[in-house]
């Protein structure tokens, strides 16, 4: 891996470690004709440098807004930062100082998104657009990078290098394109990726290929990666630690395996039921009900109404608490398994 | 994109066959047939209109006289001028170029302002800035050219004396590009007011869609400047849309050019027309109107291929 940085890295982090990333109590909110949507609310989120992190949860659920917080990539107005800190190693990240952001973007922390073929302009070949974002950030001639170019999009199972440089984003699959933009997070070296939803509008070929790569990645090159997935079969096959959210919360946070092997929460149950279910034997296992409405949240914990353990307490919003190393959920039954011992 | 090019060139033959009917026949139209109405007083003499109708071909069948017409009218020959007596042609092509001067100033300012504004009001959309400008296009799209010409000759050249309110060149001394572009700037910006704030509307519109495309975040989300995705990404996007448009406009500033041209005094295609008209003069009046439509139907054509030559995605098919 000469292409890719600095040699592997063992990919579990230390515990204790400082992060590299660090959401501390992030708050968003999105002004809206139905009133203020909660988007985002008290998120605390750390990722150690080369860990690698799943945001789970549905759609409405704060993953998306939470990763574009991060290098405030949010359309502002509406969307408003109502509090909480983000720093990214050590420095901390003031969202209205476009200058710190620019620095912070692309080359600190890489983004690629669910729609890859969207995420390039159509009006412009792959090649031309690659260089465009290379010659901002490292202002060295295209032919110097070319080499580069070629070997890291080979790296990225794409066989004919050259040839995509000179397609348009519409000629090229979605498969290839997610690949392409891969390596163009890759080619701007950041310390961290993040990958929202980055399999979910590929076939499943693709999907395999692209998380395939994502985990040789992680593997080879001890890149940090925070995966967002709806899907909870993409984020166990490469994340080491799962956050779950639901309605603009954390509700459950710990290793992947513990949170596959034990989960906590009754939203994590459930979603672990419906998700990793066979099917012989009856019917598929459904969440009952639908996520609240974020602009009108009820008091107390949001999963109360469609959840089957509710009792008195939940009224009131349950802290994360916690549930062994690493491990916390934000429910009241951990509190009452602990009481009765 | 060579096929689809071929294609509109071939489908702008039949229209401008069309064109060229609808033009002939206008004389024809006229009440009591083409040599009463060239004559005006004098058709009361019956041996006038006999002369005229012989001397025009008129008593041949309509399309032997269409057929005649269209074959000279390809050669360049449109008759002679019943007005001035001079070959129409030889009025028609100084005429032309003038016009062609108003148009491409009045251009100038469209795209220019337009798009500057159509840019700037999307990037500040909803505020106090976008909204005067939004007024200031429907105000500007609504208003007639010949009376914004009025008003724009009234305050910059009569009350404040800034710029010449006549013509083309100036009476004293000899033409220069200078004096030219001198009086060019009211009546160009009079004629440009109406598809300025098309073009800047379209952009706007066009803007405010294309800045919230997955490919801007992107460029946001890689590190790229404000600017570049602004005007690389985003407006890279709009100029086909732009690109029609303004194509279109510029069929309208040509037209538009007929009532600025009389306003301001401008020696062009419309103020020929415009004269021709009140003297009666059909041959020169038909043979303007025929190069006004072909003028605007090959901008149109025009427009239409850059606009494909632009788009990648139609280019291909």
């Amino acid at each position: 891996m000469t292409v890719l940085g600095p040699a592997p890295v063992p990919a579990r982090a230390a515990e204790g470690e400082a992060p590299l990333l660090e959401a501390a109590n992030l708050t968003v909110r999105f002004g809206s004709p139905a009133g203020e949507v909660h988007a985002v609310e008290d998120v605390s989120l750390r990722v150690a440098p080369h860990e690698s992190v799943g945001i789970v949860g549905e759609s409405g659920s704060g993953k998306t807004v939470t990763c574009m917080s991060m290098t405030w990539l949010l359309p502002s107005p509406p969307a408003r930062y109502v509090g909480g800190h983000i720093r990214f190693k050590g420095e901390e990240l003031r969202r209205n100082d476009e200058a710190q952001m620019r620095r912070i973007r692309g080359r600190g922390i890489g983004m690629i998104f669910q729609n890859a073929r969207l995420s390039f302009n159509p009006a412009y070949r792959l090649g031309a657009q690659i260089a465009e974002v290379l010659r901002m950030h490292f202002r060295t001639p295209w032919r110097a990078q070319l080499p580069r170019v070629l070997e890291t999009l080979r790296y990225c199972n794409i066989a004919d290098a050259e040839g995509v440089l000179q397609r348009y984003p519409h000629e090229v699959s979605g498969g290839v394109a997610q690949r392409v933009s891969i390596a163009l997070a890759l080619l701007i070296r950041p310390d961290l990726l993040i990958a929202d939803e980055p399999t979910t509008s590929l076939d499943l070929l693709s999907q395999i290929e692209v998380l395939g790569l994502l985990e040789r990645l992680r593997a080879e090159t001890g890149l940090a990666l925070v995966l967002v997935s709806h899907d909870l079969n993409v984020v166990r096959r490469i994340a080491e630690r799962v956050v779950i959210m639901y309605a603009g919360r954390i509700v459950e946070e710990g290793p992947a395996h513990e949170i596959f092997a034990a989960p906590r929460h009754p939203y994590t149950q459930g979603l672990l039921a419906s998700a990793l279910q066979r099917t012989e034997g009856g019917r598929l296992y459904e969440l009952p009900g639908t996520p609240p409405d974020l602009a009108a949240l009820p008091p107390g914990c949001s999963f109360r109404a469609r959840c089957a353990h509710a009792f008195a307490p939940c009224t009131s919003m349950p802290p994360l608490l916690p549930a062994g190393a690493g491990h916390a959920a934000r429910c009241h039954l951990l509190a009452r398994e602990a009481a009765d011992g | 994109m060579l096929l689809y090019a071929g294609q509109r060139l071939a489908a702008i033959v039949p229209t401008l066959i069309g064109v060229s009917i609808v033009t002939f026949g206008l004389l024809h139209l006229v009440p009591g047939g083409p040599a009463v109405a060239m004559l005006g007083m004098a058709a009361s003499d019956p041996k006038a209109v006999a002369a005229v109708t012989r001397e025009l071909g008129l008593d041949r069948p309509l399309p032997t006289q269409y057929w005649l017409w269209l074959r000279r009218a390809l050669g360049g020959d449109f008759g002679m001028s019943t007005e001035f007596h001079v070959p129409v042609s030889s009025l028609l092509f100084p005429k032309l170029e003038h016009t062609l001067i108003l148009t491409a100033g009045s251009l100038v300012y469209a795209i220019v302002i337009g798009t500057i504004l159509g840019i700037t009001t999307a990037l500040y959309h909803r505020s106090l800035f976008d909204r005067l400008a939004m007024l200031f296009t429907l105000i500007g799209a609504s208003a007639p050219v010949f009376w914004i010409g009025l008003l724009l000759s009234y305050l910059f050249a009569i009350k404040l004396r800034l710029l010449p309110a006549l013509g083309m060149t100036s009476v004293l001394g000899p033409p220069t590009v200078l004096s030219v572009l001198e009086h060019l700037i009211l009546p160009a910006f009079a004629n440009a007011i109406i598809a300025l704030a098309v073009i800047a509307r379209i952009v706007r519109s066009a803007m405010l869609e294309a800045l919230v495309q997955p490919y801007v975040l992107a460029a946001r989300a890689r590190g790229l400047p404000r600017w570049r995705q602004v005007v690389v990404h985003a407006f890279r996007n709009v100029l086909p849309d732009a690109i029609n448009i303004t194509g279109l406009q510029v069929g309208f500033l040509f037209g538009g050019a007929l009532f600025v041209e009389v306003v301001f005094g401008w020696p062009g295609l419309g103020y020929l027309i415009y004269s021709s008209i009140q003297a009666r003069d059909y041959v020169t009046m038909q043979a303007a109107v025929l190069i006004v439509s072909g003028v605007f139907v090959i901008v149109n054509l025009a427009a239409d291929l850059a606009r494909l030559a632009l788009d990648p995605r139609e280019a291909r098919r």
